[in-house]
């Protein structure tokens, strides 16, 4: 295997604390950190790359792993990353594709802050490479299918989850709850969006009545899964995890920003709608009520209206210099003409 | 006229220039940002030459739906929002809502993405 020639990504001193709590917590004669390198993070965690030689114990052996904490700018809008080690076992035990979770550190004495260890999975989670990447354009009503598949595994999971007590039950409709939710974060950046308000006054006005509430990923998308020959290898990024509808994960796929510009395959790019959802209702063993997964479809879009808001914001309120971030703004129209269109066929009968 | 203002078309000239002699050299790893430069002197181009139109065109059918013709952009849309949020406004006014806002939309996406606009009405 290559090694980047980039410079260790932790101190000596830190490195010594790790490979000891290391060592203790799996078991291990001794543990020893061979590399190290910072990965792609977000703005809330920081990934490191670890290639370890653990020597005794049950995990001997050399293992590429995943160091992931929380970032310094971290934000309170998901989970620290204890309750993400959390949610990843949970999911890891239903069967979901996913990194292997290995340990957990909440002794802020080793690092300063809480962390997690996970086994690194091989592929490409960039989605604008991921969907043109000809693997999965050659399998990609397959992988679709994984898609759909492994997220009825995730599905099956219905509180009380054991380690997930921290999680709260929505005690109405979970719709409501993210119709109110998004409403405060349009009200907390203080703009005026008339057809984002439309919409959301739709969403509430047909909300579906309660129904089955599961553990949902509420990110499951793509550019948070990884894709190795054409195949899904892992799903990623469990930090926006709840209980809820589970219709809201399968809409979420849907949305056309994910796509990534290859609009005819809705399903996150890569492959059908009826790939996605039918692969889904067959694992799950319940039909999919393909009304709600529309609803939930409109619901995404406004999420990410609201969040494109969000994130434009921080370029025109908080000055952060980013071509990026101001061009964010630029895509709110094209969600919106969606959600007009949307609501529209959705009336209408059509599909 | 002076030749020495910033116009529409400056930036227009800039845009070509960037995407036609520059963008074909620039070494893989810097052309989504050399993309996102050509998008955003586009975007700046077009908001020069059709903003305030598009603006002044949305308050007045603002306006004419709220029966308050002189009232400024940012108080119309944030007395809609308002309405449509506490469900005031009268049923039979839905439809010239719905409207309203897509006639909007279409206004801001011929500035913002007017690639999208085409390829949706194709």
């Amino acid at each position: 295997m290559t090694r980047s020639e980039a410079p260790a990504a932790l101190a000596p001193d830190v490195t010594a604390r790790l490979e000891a709590w290391l060592a203790a917590a799996v078991g291990a004669a001794h543990a020893r950190v061979l590399h190290s390198e910072r990965l792609s993070g977000g703005a809330i965690q920081e990934n490191i790359g670890l290639y370890l030689d653990v020597a005794g114990g049950p995990r001997a052996g050399r293992h590429d792993l995943v160091l992931r904490t929380d970032a310094p700018s971290a934000v309170a809008v998901s989970w620290g990353r204890v309750q993400e080690f959390r949610i990843l076992e949970a999911g890891w035990r239903a069967g979901v594709a996913a990194p292997e979770p290995w340990a957990l550190c909440e002794d802020e004495a080793v690092l300063g802050k809480s962390f997690y260890l996970m086994r690194r999975m091989p592929g490409e989670a960039r989605g604008f490479r991921l969907v043109r990447d000809p693997a999965v354009q050659a399998h990609g009503e397959e992988l679709a299918a994984q898609l759909g598949r492994n997220l009825a595994k995730l599905h099956r999971l219905a509180p009380p989850v054991p380690g997930l007590d921290f999680m709260p039950v929505p005690d109405g409709p979970p719709a409501l709850a993210r119709v109110a939710e998004y409403r405060r974060h349009l009200d907390v950046l203080g703009v005026a969006e008339p057809v984002i308000e439309w919409a959301l006054r739709w969403l509430e006005l047909n909300a579906p009545a309660s129904g089955r509430v599961c553990l949902i990923h509420a990110d499951y998308r793509t550019g948070n899964y990884l894709v190795h020959d054409g195949r899904l290898s892992a799903v990623l990024d469990w930090e926006f995890a709840a209980f809820g509808d589970p219709h809201e994960d399968l809409g979420w796929m849907l949305v056309r920003y994910w796509r990534f510009g290859v609009d005819v395959k809705e399903a996150g790019g890569v492959g059908s709608r009826d790939a996605f959802l039918d692969a889904y209702a067959a694992e799950a063993g319940w039909p999919v009520d393909r009304d709600a997964v529309r609803y939930w479809e409109v619901m995404g879009n406004v999420r990410w209206a609201v969040v494109a808001l969000m994130q434009a914001a921080r370029y025109f309120r908080h000055r952060e210099a980013s071509l990026e971030l101001a061009l964010t703004a630029h895509v709110v129209p094209v969600v919106e003409l969606d959600l007009l269109g949307l609501v529209r066929a959705i009336e209408e009968g059509r599909p | 006229m002076s030749w020495l203002r910033a116009t529409p078309d400056l930036l227009e000239v800039a845009r070509a220039a960037l995407r036609e002699n520059v963008l074909p050299r620039v070494a893989p790893e810097g052309r989504y940002d050399a993309a996102m430069l050509a998008n955003a002197l586009g975007i700046a181009a077009r908001e020069l030459a059709q903003g305030a139109a598009a603006r002044e065109a949305e308050r007045a059918d603002l306006g004419a739906l709220l029966g308050d013709p002189a009232a400024s952009l940012d108080e119309l849309r944030v007395r809609l929002c308002r309405e449509i949020r506490v469900g005031s406004l009268p049923e039979h006014v839905e439809p010239r809502l719905r409207a309203v806002l897509l006639a909007a939309v279409r206004r801001r996406l011929a500035i913002s993405n007017p690639d999208h606009l085409a390829r949706h009405d194709a």
